[in-house]
């Protein structure tokens, strides 16, 4: 156990011991080698299942959504800007929540053909990898205690995004599982425009010509939301290397509305924008 | 069961030949992983592959299957034949996909037979291929059906050296073995004691203590164990569970109307979605997460072993594997073991 | 050359500048599919990646002018919504010129049918959109 995971245990069991939170929301061991999983903490005793490390790929602010407790909840940076975004969309409650920011670690994955493991593609364009959002910090013994950073912006932070070759053709591979929309933090809406048994924008099933259109329209509710974490892309099973797609959009947002998603609390989003900053007006 | 022996070369000369007079379905490589696709020749297809991330159960039964069309006006059917009844031969399928074609079959057979699965089991030829290499998330030998050999295969062959043992499970295996003397041989005795040999190494490789005796019983006592909640806590009901099981089959049906034509299509549909089993008028008998995702384990650990006599789970592992919450149904297998 | 199937989303006061050109008895091109929305900036992208599907060469927003407005702008935001849209469809091979923006005020008949004109023209220079060529069965 490292010395971060130790001191994680013991903020979860102050936590629920104290009675200030139902249960903390974190991650634990999987059942596969180089996998965590989460885990929900409700005892004090439960809280030495936590780990912390580079197969954290699952995003937990997914289990707010409608979490009516109030919950402690173990963050990378990604999901600290899911979390701010979640905010300002009313679907968390910033009182409801107490934020626990680990340093981030990033995601690592291997390659095909090599054991050896690199940090994800989607980790490498992150803006900041400190939360811009903490409660309680949690450092490992190399590092002080920081104040959380204000991270860096301006259109020269998000990296121009490579995507494939063609698009048309990674979305061909496409199963309709729905894993993206199911695995995203920022995908709350109860009745999914996507999911064709609730929509009739696209079908339940596989057509092909809807492929396009649903990749898409999907890439739009993401523009100017997406805080890149990856969820989507670990979940995906034909490893469409969606984030490309998102963080491609996101450029586009930052360089019209000079807005990305998740660092500021504060700052309004786009759409609620009369004004937004296009040549010529 | 005479064994033959083929050439590793010689088995590429035999996908040739059977892309002569049929479809030939065959893992081929694709991105960083492989999937079963169309191949015109032997050179096309990748023998040397784990497993697909998706079954080649849509061989079987379609992804997207177009039913039949029909005139609006007279409700007359116009065209029901489905995807046809051409030949095609599925070559590369895994001993756990195999399996998984007889559990399928008690489903889609017996009294009701569904005619668009058994005309596409009618017309596939299939040729399987032993595991060499399981992946630790595989379980086939707790289900018995593999590592070496898959149920449904007309053909079984496992690598052993520059070739493959070749033993014809069917008649059809037989047959096909018979016509094609440039390819197959008889095995030696030595051939078939490597065989064996290769075989007691693949399975002693397989870990896995899971027991599957009283395995329905097990799961009928645990049906109102907490652990459902527990477990239904971190599921995010994506459902990729069900759209990578090779056992998996439940279907949605779809109409779509073009001035005076209906077409008729099905297409793969999980029970983990949230309105998979809503009625009209709104009742729904699994309305939250937990209920969806008890369900899966009870269809497949007990109800379709009480119903049809099988457990209907073939240890593939690409659940365990594909799951984004690590949801791993050997846990569940073994939580009340 | 056939003609190039559009798809002109007008807001309402846009769209009675599309009325206006048919009292005036101006000529636009034909094969303009008209759809009202009440407002541009209601203008879901859905749709017009919907219109793309299902066979679409090219899509028209009109949109009022921001100088008829009495405060916010609303189609300034479509506009910008439609750039971010634009890039997008680039992502599939959907050319930016045929997604188009028109600023039509609701008494402008002749202005409707020349914006029109110009880009039914610009959009058919492009020939069919290749989309419907993407999907395959697999």
């Amino acid at each position: 156990m490292s010395e971060t995971e130790l001191k994680l245990g013991e903020v979860a069991a102050e936590l629920i011991r104290d009675g200030k939170v139902a249960y903390v929301i974190g991650y634990e061991k999987g059942s596969i080698a180089d996998r965590s999983r989460p885990c929900f903490v409700t005892t004090p005793q439960d809280s030495t299942k936590l780990v912390w490390n580079e197969h954290c790929a699952v995003s937990l602010p997914k289990y707010l959504i409608g979490t009516k407790d109030k919950v402690g909840i173990v963050v990378k940076g990604c999901d600290g800007r899911a979390i701010v975004e979640l905010i300002k969309d009313k679907q968390v409650d910033r009182d409801k929540v107490v934020v626990i920011t680990p340093p981030c670690l990033g995601v690592k994955q291997t390659t095909q053909g090599s054991s050896e493991e690199i940090l994800a593609r989607y980790c490498e364009r992150c803006p900041e990898r400190t939360s811009p959002i903490s409660d309680i910090q949690i450092t490992d013994g190399s590092r002080k205690a920081d104040a959380v950073q204000k991270p860096k912006r301006g259109t020269g932070s998000t990296k121009r995004s490579e995507g494939p070759a063609s698009w048309k053709e990674e979305f061909q591979k496409c199963i309709r599982c729905l894993a993206c929309i199911k695995s995203c933090p920022l995908c709350y809406c109860t009745e999914c425009e996507l999911d064709g048994s609730m929509s009739s924008l696209v079908s339940k099933l596989r057509i092909p010509s809807e492929l396009p259109t649903f990749h898409l329209v999907r890439a739009m509710h993401m523009a100017g939301r997406c805080v890149g974490c990856g969820a989507c892309e670990a979940a995906c099973p034909a490893d469409i290397p969606l984030t490309d797609l998102y963080a491609r959009i996101n450029d586009e947002v930052e360089r019209i509305f000079g807005y990305v998603p998740g660092i500021d609390i504060n700052e309004v989003a786009p759409v609620e924008l009369p004004r937004p900053k296009v040549e010529g007006t | 069961m005479t064994s033959y022996y083929i050439e590793k070369s010689s088995s590429k000369r035999m996908i040739d030949e059977l892309a002569r007079k049929q479809k030939v379905i065959a893992p081929t490589k694709e991105g960083s992983g492989f999937s079963f696709k169309v191949v015109s020749s032997g050179e096309e297809a990748c023998l040397e592959f784990t497993n697909t991330t998706i079954s080649p159960k849509s061989v079987f039964l379609p992804q997207l299957e177009e039913l039949f069309t029909y005139d609006i006006k007279n409700g007359r059917v116009k065209d029901a034949k489905g995807d046809g009844d051409e030949p095609v031969a599925l070559v590369g399928a895994r001993p756990c996909d195999s399996s998984a074609l007889l559990i399928l079959d008690r489903v889609m057979g017996g009294k009701y037979v569904d005619s668009y699965f058994d005309q596409n089991r009618k017309r596939t030829f299939v040729v399987g291929l032993s595991c060499s290499k399981p992946e630790p998330t595989c379980f086939c030998n707790v289900f018995n059906t593999g590592p070496i050999e898959g149920a449904g295969d007309d053909i079984s062959l496992t690598g052993i050296g520059n070739g493959y043992i070749a033993r014809p499970r069917t008649d059809r295996g037989k047959e096909f073995i018979k016509e094609h003397p440039d390819c197959f041989r008889e095995a030696t005795k030595r051939e078939v004691e490597l065989f064996e040999r290769e075989s007691d190494r693949v399975i002693e490789s397989m870990g896995n203590q899971l027991k599957t005796e009283g395995l329905p019983e097990r799961m009928a006592k645990a049906f109102d164990d907490p652990y459902w909640q527990e477990l239904s806590r971190r599921c995010i009901e994506c459902g990729v569970c069900s759209f990578v099981c090779p056992t998996c089959y439940c279907f949605e049906v779809t109409e779509e109307i073009n001035g005076n034509e209906a077409k008729r299509s099905r297409g793969w549909d999980t029970c983990l979605s949230c309105r998979f089993s809503r009625m009209a008028g709104g009742l729904d008998p699994r309305p939250t997460k937990q209920d969806r995702l008890k369900h899966r384990f009870y269809h497949k650990l007990q109800y379709i072993p009480v119903t049809f006599g099988a457990i209907s789970c073939v240890g593939c592992g690409r659940c365990v594997s594909r799951c984004p919450s690590n949801v791993d149904i050997r846990e569940v297998i073994a939580k009340w073991q | 050359m056939r003609e190039p199937k559009i798809v002109a989303f007008m807001c309402w006061c846009s769209s009675s500048g599309a009325d206006q050109a048919g009292v005036e008895k101006i000529n636009y091109p034909a094969g303009v599919t008209p759809v009202r929305i009440p407002c541009s900036a209601l203008l879901g992208p859905e749709l017009v990646i919907k219109a793309f599907e299902d066979g679409a060469d090219g899509v028209i927003v009109s949109a009022c002018k921001p100088s008829d407005m009495r405060r916010v702008a609303p189609s300034r935001l479509t506009e910008a919504r439609l750039e971010i849209l634009r890039s997008l469809l680039g992502e599939v091979g959907i050319e930016g010129e045929r997604l188009q923006m028109a600023w039509i005020s609701s008494q402008e008949g002749a202005k409707f049918a020349e914006q029109v004109s110009k880009a039914v023209e610009s959009i058919a220079a492009l020939g069919p959109s290749k989309l419907k060529e993407a999907t395959r069965i697999v």
